[in-house]
């Protein structure tokens, strides 16, 4: 599982961060940054989550 | 026969049983004698805000379509599409974010407390006209740059734009002459700041460069424009309607007041249960399928926010106010594209603006005659609310 932040679409919303602080945090320039690119399974559940509630749609998971 | 019509004064009372009905009964809508289709389902309207290929802004997002200008003279980037739409937001974005908005905290805390000194020593007030429809209005102008002896005037010609007689399908006469005063008044404030720039949101947006050129006074307007309708009507109703329903509930009222770190979860609950913007409005582009038909080029849609947020397949116990729920899926802010830009300054406002409430006026009793309710397309809340408390001293005063 691979995380992948659209940075121009993201806006900072920072929703991310609230769900998966072990993922995510605020960088900056105001827009999400990534801790861990390819997190454990386990917090796979946090990352659908996130990918869910981005109010812009910014985030994705990929399976490469 | 299930007639679902957002003009009807009827409806404006109280739409969550027709909403249930919708979503039951016909969750793809076609009004044929008004010539839209709606969605209510949850899933549904989720699907349609994130589909901004087939479902366009560039009609606007009220299903009245102004005869007289284009959407986008008053309603800037709300109004077009992506990529136009990308480049035109790009440029407040940076104003709005999380951060930015955290930053305006304690100057929202001062405003508020200011207006409740106002009224507090009097034991009485009109919630609506005396504090909800303020606050916001001057965090909005600050931003803007408009001085305080106009804010007044905006306010009552952004109410009279928003006003719908019982089954007006058009914007009426005064709404017009409103929205005519609302462009001549920000032509001055930019005229003003072109020739005098000061630190506002104005002068920055008539700095920026779009692609190697600078605005247009017309898109500094529309911009403008829509800062003062969607980042004001909407957070007035809002702290309305969450008044209104913690009055309602006394349970929800007693745990809110044993415990203010709930306030965040009432704010979020009366986003869900009855949020300021009930439904928004997108034009096909292309072909869509919703429920087993073909939605046509051209064809208007409603995306129902308030039903979507009521939808029992999405949210357990959906008619119960609770501020304890996660409420966060709820979708009053929209979602994709046109994400509401204000978001993060509408939460910081209504939480302030709550605080301080619940903290000064404890002890507040709605008057409930008095309520009076607005009549408007998009936006659902009150005109008026008068409520009682007991008299208390002045804080804010030096």
């Amino acid at each position: 599982m691979r995380v992948v932040v659209d940075h121009d679409l993201c806006e900072g919303n920072a929703e991310c961060v609230k769900i998966a602080p072990g993922i995510f945090t605020v960088g900056d320039d105001d827009r999400a940054r990534l801790l861990v690119e390819t997190p454990p399974e386990a917090l796979r559940a946090a990352a659908e989550r996130a990918v869910q509630r981005c109010p812009r749609q910014a985030i994705a998971l990929r399976e490469d | 026969m299930l007639e679902f019509n957002p003009f009807a004064w009827d409806l404006h009372e109280d739409p969550y049983p027709t909403y249930r009905r919708l979503r039951d009964e016909a969750p793809l809508y076609h009004n044929d004698r008004l010539g839209f289709w709606a969605l209510s389902r949850y899933d549904d309207v989720l699907a349609g805000f994130k589909d901004s290929e087939h479902l366009s802004n560039a009609d606007g997002v009220s299903l009245e379509r102004s005869s007289h200008a284009h959407p986008s003279e008053t309603a800037s980037f709300l109004a077009m599409d992506p990529p136009r739409h990308d480049r035109m937001r790009g440029l407040v974005v940076r104003g709005f974010t999380p951060k930015r908005v955290a930053d305006l905290a304690p100057r929202v805390r001062t405003i508020a407390t200011a207006h409740i000194d106002g009224f507090v020593a009097r034991g009485r007030c009109d919630f609506i006209q005396d504090f909800a429809a303020r606050l916001p209005m001057d965090v909005i102008s600050e931003l803007l740059g408009v001085a305080v002896e106009d804010r007044d005037r905006l306010r009552h010609w952004a109410d009279t734009l928003l006003h719908r007689e019982d089954g007006v399908t058009q914007v009426p006469p005064a709404g017009l002459q409103a929205a005519a005063s609302i462009a001549t008044y920000f032509r001055d404030l930019v005229g003003a700041r072109r020739r005098q720039p000061g630190t506002d949101l104005t002068s920055a947006l008539l700095a920026a460069e779009l692609d190697g050129q600078r605005l247009s006074d017309r898109e500094v307007v529309s911009v403008l424009f829509l800062m003062i309708i969607a980042g004001n009507e909407t957070t007035t109703k809002l702290l309305g309607n969450a008044l209104y329903w913690l009055w309602r509930n006394p349970g929800a009222r007693a745990a809110v007041r044993r415990d203010p770190t709930l306030v965040p979860g009432w704010i979020e609950e009366t986003l869900r249960y009855d949020g300021s913007t009930q439904m928004l409005a997108r034009t096909v582009r292309g072909q869509l399928s919703f429920h087993g038909h073909t939605l046509r080029d051209g064809e208007r849609l409603l995306l129902l926010i308030g039903s979507a947020n009521r939808d029992e397949r999405a949210f357990e116990d959906p008619d119960v106010f609770d501020v304890r729920r996660d409420a966060s899926a709820h979708v009053a802010f929209g979602k994709g594209t046109h994400f509401c830009l204000g978001a993060s300054l509408a939460r910081l406002e209504a939480r302030i603006a709550l605080e301080e409430v619940q903290a000064r006026l404890p002890d507040f009793e709605i008057d409930a005659p008095g309520l009076a309710r607005v009549h408007s397309v998009n936006v659902r809340g009150f005109s008026s609310m008068p409520i009682e408390f007991t008299p208390r001293g002045q804080e804010g005063a030096p």
